[in-house]
């Protein structure tokens, strides 16, 4: 008795209920008139392409979230912080261009070949049909992030949809979900994206492959039938390798752009109130320079009715060329018009990239929108705020601080005219012509004015020796940029080491001095900044004349360094 | 198809066989490349839970309210609610899950996590039965938090409490469910 289960019973047992065995041997054994040929494999990779797609698609989707608050977390969560993130979501996006490439390549090929003719017109339809598929999903797909570049063209491929005569208005607010973008837009956009038009370029496929194997490839047209059966060869293996050598090519190629570009950009969170420069991805670019050739009433002639005619002529193609020779030298006119709509459409892209080259203005908003682009994301890896993706600037130490400062300390100071003049006016603070202003009077409502700390005296020195202890007191801050050793010299001479000592009356340095007046050790240093905040009544501070609250228990560390990163900026506005 | 496809190989000559062979061979051996380089980003991607906490939050004592609303013998329910990051998202101050507390004595505090060690429903308070009962299973715990009956496979998890100024801190925990040992997820 045989006691185990070998692979070829299992084998054995699948085949008597399935009978795979046929199936693949109708799939794989199909006998190629003429035998294999390289420019073949361009239908198979881009099934190869498609099936990376979906792979990469359905796996990206275990993170991605279409709402306008998580859309742009979600993908930058990917991109930075997943492992391989960069990789999947690269893989995905350069197949985008790569299934672009293939398409136009299979069409040519396919339309050089004449392999549209009788009895295979609706191949040709079909795959026209697919071409508009894969341009969907690109159009589609953009959006998803819910970054910049996406939201701005594609609320330009919106509007140009809404420009439609009659019904464009009521298009638009049905795809949008709404009449504006929102979260319908990017639900809407994402089932779109991952299950219509996926359900849509599965059918077509398999009615694609059903129609070509039932049609069979065609051959060349310049040997004879016998010639032709003479050369048969299999798919399998002859054809199949040399798909597998081109899928092989194209997968490394991807790969390496992607490791190149490590994955692919992300840029800043959008932001409806930014004047971004849309621009659609490359593949649209030609449409794009199209419609800036139509002004006012004209311009749905570049953006509707010329692509609609083009749409229409691919379709026509099998219908208009209907006579049965594939020579090409039979069918000039057609090979021209398609050749001239092919240098127009790369005429029109080249022209598009080299325009936005070299406008200097858009080179300057590139760089800009490229820097705010690594902000967010090193924004966002303190964790987006549940408002969504552009609130990751209220991660900014800058901007929170700005905003603590407006909360707890406007109260009695003033900055750039806001808040109350109680205390000291923080407008420039730190900076050298602050202090200058302060040695020269400090008692101007500006400085201690208003508040009941009045016993500096104001500096009785040349302006020159008063620069000087300026910008000793600048380098001690360690915040300032050109810091002029040799003053800084003179200064500290002047203000600590002199017989005189006369700052030494009241402030200490480096445990000389007395302690009536704040500590000059470090003086308007972040650590020093930070320790006055927390307990400005200590000592080393201004002791018993304080009247500021400590803020200790009022705010965390945190909170407190946001705070002193906000007031180290002002001295460089 | 079948006749056609014998025809062929029987044409097939020898060296003709060994290329057919080499070619099915490395075009097996491509598939299997691509197959690979796929995967393995693949699973790093999908298994980056098991490497990295993509949710947590509140690990220190949470401030949960005063003892003086803690009163008599019967648990009183209080919200936790802290900072938590989730994902790609930071939220600062969210509701992480309920707590039940009881008083014992002047100035201690016991206590046990809402969630049912079984399967993760929210315990309920009984005041007719003097019982914490849990809505789903019908797992019942006395006041203690001890099981009475139910498939409960542990106690209610008690989570360490410190009273200060007045002030109820509760160290959140969350717990691995169906085990009869406590582990911290």
């Amino acid at each position: 008795m045989k006691l185990l289960i070998t692979p070829n019973d299992i084998h054995k047992w699948i085949n008597d209920r399935t009978g795979i065995d046929d199936i693949a041997d109708k799939m794989f054994n199909e006998p190629i008139p003429g035998g294999s040929k390289w420019l073949y494999g361009l239908g198979s990779s881009l099934l190869f392409v498609i099936s990376l797609q979906i792979v990469t698609g359905i796996i990206l989707s275990t993170y991605y979230s279409p709402s306008t608050t998580d859309a742009w977390g979600s993908v930058y969560f990917i991109q930075e912080q997943v492992t391989f993130g960069w990789f999947i979501r690269g893989l995905h996006s350069i197949g985008s261009s790569t299934l672009v490439v293939l398409c136009g390549m299979h069409l040519f090929q396919v339309f050089i070949f004449g392999a549209y003719k009788k009895p295979r017109e609706l191949n040709w339809i079909t795959g026209t049909i697919m071409m508009f598929v894969i341009v969907g999903f690109g159009l589609t797909g953009y959006l998803l992030p819910w970054d910049q570049k996406g939201y701005w063209a594609t609320r330009v491929a919106t509007g140009i949809m809404g420009t439609s005569p009659i019904i464009g208005e009521y298009l638009q607010t049905v795809i949008q979900g709404g009449s504006d973008y929102g979260n319908f837009t990017l639900t809407r956009f994402s089932t779109i994206h991952t299950i219509i038009l996926p359900g849509a370029l599965t059918t077509f496929i398999i009615i694609h492959l059903y129609l070509f194997r039932r049609n069979g490839i065609t051959p060349s047209c310049k040997i004879g039938n016998e010639e032709l059966k003479g050369k048969t060869e299999m798919f399998w293996p002859n054809q199949a390798f040399k798909d597998a050598v081109i899928a092989l090519s194209i997968f490394v190629i991807m790969v390496s752009i992607v490791f190149w570009k490590h994955g692919t950009e992300l840029q800043a969170p959008a932001d409806p109130s930014s004047n971004y420069i849309a621009r659609p991805e490359w593949y649209f670019r030609f449409l794009f320079e199209l419609l800036k050739h139509f002004e006012g009433k004209l311009e749905i002639v570049g953006t509707i009715v010329i692509p609609t005619i083009g749409a229409l002529f691919l379709f026509a193609i099998p219908f208009l060329d209907f006579k049965e020779s594939r020579l090409i030298s039979d069918r000039k006119p057609f090979i021209a018009t398609l050749s001239t709509v092919i240098c127009a459409i790369i005429t029109l892209t080249t022209i598009s990239f080299l325009t936005d080259m070299n406008d200097p203005q858009i080179v300057k908003q590139r760089e800009k929108s490229e820097k705010e682009a690594s902000t967010a994301k090193r924004l966002a890896a303190k964790g987006i705020p549940p408002e969504g993706g552009l609130a990751v600037l209220e991660n900014d130490p800058l901007f929170a601080g700005n905003k603590l400062f407006m909360e707890k300390c406007s109260v009695c100071h003033r900055v750039n005219g806001k808040g109350e003049a109680k205390s000291l006016d923080l407008t420039d603070y730190n900076s050298r012509e602050w202090l200058f202003c302060f040695f020269k009077n400090p008692d101007d409502p500006k400085y201690f004015g208003n508040t009941t700390i009045n016993i500096m005296q104001p500096v009785d020195l040349p302006d020159k020796k008063i620069y000087d202890i300026v910008e000793f007191l600048v380098d001690q801050t360690g915040n300032a940029e050109n810091v002029d050793q040799a003053a800084v010299k003179r200064g500290m001479n002047l203000a600590i080491l002199d017989d005189d000592q006369q700052c030494l009356y009241c402030h200490s340095f480096k445990g000389q001095g007395q302690q009536l007046a704040p500590d000059l050790t470090g003086y308007g240093s972040d650590r020093w900044l930070k320790e006055f905040i927390k307990d400005p009544g200590s000592p080393r501070f201004y002791g018993q004349m304080n009247k500021m609250p400590a803020f200790k228990d009022k705010l965390s560390d945190s909170q407190i360094e946001n705070v002193v990163t906000f007031l180290q900026s002002l001295s460089k506005k | 198809m079948e006749t056609k496809t014998i025809q062929t190989k029987k044409r097939a000559t020898k060296p003709d066989q060994s290329k057919r062979s080499f070619m099915a061979v490395f075009a097996c051996f491509i598939g299997s490349l691509i197959g690979i380089a796929v995967t393995f980003p693949i699973i790093g991607f999908l298994f980056h839970p098991l490497r990295k906490k993509t949710v947590y939050g509140g690990l220190d004592f949470i401030k949960v309210g005063n003892i003086k609303d803690v009163k008599g013998s019967a648990p009183r329910k209080a919200v936790i609610k802290s900072f938590k990051t989730d994902g790609w998202n930071r939220f600062d101050n969210i509701i992480l899950g309920a707590v039940w507390l009881i008083r014992e004595g002047d100035n201690k505090i016991i206590a046990f996590s809402s969630v049912c060690p079984h399967l993760g429903c929210g315990i309920d308070w009984s005041q007719k039965k003097e019982q914490f009962v849990c809505p789903c299973h019908a797992s019942i715990f006395d006041i203690n938090g001890h099981v009475l009956s139910g498939p409960s496979p542990r106690q209610m998890d008690r989570l360490d409490t410190k009273v200060e100024n007045g002030e109820i801190l509760v160290k959140y925990r969350k717990l691995r469910l169906g085990s009869s040992n406590r582990i911290e997820v």
